[in-house]
């Protein structure tokens, strides 16, 4: 079992993204973008830093992270940033498809737990998505992601193997999504 | 080799050897982007403009001033990370640390460096912690970048 780091994909917005060659500040998230069919972390759109704030036309791969903390977005340099026009087009072009926030959550067994409010990304030299924070009448719990979700633009079909590894802080959903992943086989 | 902090000689007075005149005082150590060696020292002195004093000329660091071969070796420059240094743009001492995970770290409280050729040798931070010169990547304008670890 396996300890992961978590952040939402909500606090990483804002977060500056910083080259390790150079130290700079090279842009600022401005979203996070997100495949939810896949489940799977795209990357980010970027705002620029500094007295000219407003959006970039670079995005930012999330295959070209190398870390993401509590306080900034790492790149090797500022080469990761692509231009809109050269990066793939669910990148430069994200897609209604693609939402995923407040979707109905809703186990196999055909209960509603809630609706999702953010997604949880993994941090690390291999940052992606793990897990949903979901919204009930107790307050917010944590899901994790697999291939078995199914997502329709209105509800988030939830396995039931996944309802187990549910949890309500997102220290104790690192272990979980650890063991979530050792069950069902993904290592990755 | 010769070990010094750098935080003392913030403020210490630059002299002459050749005219034993002093040339003002050291306000900045202009490093590298890797970190791996300071370049220059950047000069407060008399003149409006920036005044910066090339590794090659600096004599010595001794406990109360800092000697330079000649009073006409220190000059002007028009790079770009000379005068980002010189604004404080760039500045090693109480840089921002943050780590290759993307966690900050403190600020860089000092730095040792080596007298005899320049070589950076480590950076203490506010947090009292060592790190070694090897472990770090690079110093801009937002931080200097550190190995997680």
């Amino acid at each position: 079992m396996s300890q992961l780091n978590l952040i939402r994909a909500s606090e990483v917005a804002g977060l500056p993204v910083v080259t390790i060659d150079g130290g700079e500040d090279a842009a600022e998230v401005k979203d996070v973008v997100y495949d939810a069919s896949q489940h799977h972390l795209i990357g980010f759109t970027l705002n620029k830093r500094g007295w000219f704030r407003g959006s970039m036309k670079a995005t930012l791969a999330a295959d070209d992270v190398t870390g993401i903390g509590a306080d900034a977005v790492m790149v090797p340099g500022e080469d990761c940033l692509t231009d809109q026009a050269a990066a793939p087009e669910a990148l430069a072009s994200p897609g209604a498809d693609h939402d995923v926030m407040g979707n109905d959550v809703v186990s196999s067994a055909g209960i509603v737990l809630g609706k999702v409010i953010d997604v949880i990304i993994e941090t690390g030299a291999s940052p992606q998505a793990v897990g949903y924070e979901v919204e009930t009448d107790d307050g917010s719990v944590f899901i994790p992601s697999s291939a078995q979700m199914g997502l329709s633009g209105e509800n988030l079909i939830v396995p039931a193997e996944a309802e187990e590894f549910t949890r309500n802080d997102l220290v104790g959903f690192g272990a979980s999504v650890g063991s979530f992943r050792d069950l069902i086989g993904d290592n990755s | 080799m010769s070990e010094h902090h750098m935080q003392p000689m913030i403020g210490q007075p630059v002299i002459a050897i050749d005219t034993a005149e002093e040339i003002g005082d050291v306000k900045h150590f202009v490093v590298s982007t890797d970190v791996s060696r300071v370049e220059r020292l950047h000069i407060d002195g008399r003149k409006k403009n920036a005044l910066f004093a090339e590794w090659a000329s600096l004599e010595s660091f001794g406990a109360d001033r800092v000697m330079v071969t000649a009073a006409d070796d220190p000059s002007e420059s028009d790079d770009d990370r000379d005068l980002d240094a010189a604004k404080g743009n760039v500045e090693l001492l109480g840089a921002r640390v943050l780590d290759t995970a993307g966690f900050e770290h403190g600020t860089v409280s000092d730095a040792i460096f080596d007298a005899d050729t320049g070589s950076i040798i480590a950076i203490i931070t506010s947090e009292q912690v060592r790190v070694e010169q090897s472990h770090v990547h690079s110093l801009g304008s937002y931080a200097v970048v550190v190995a997680d670890t």
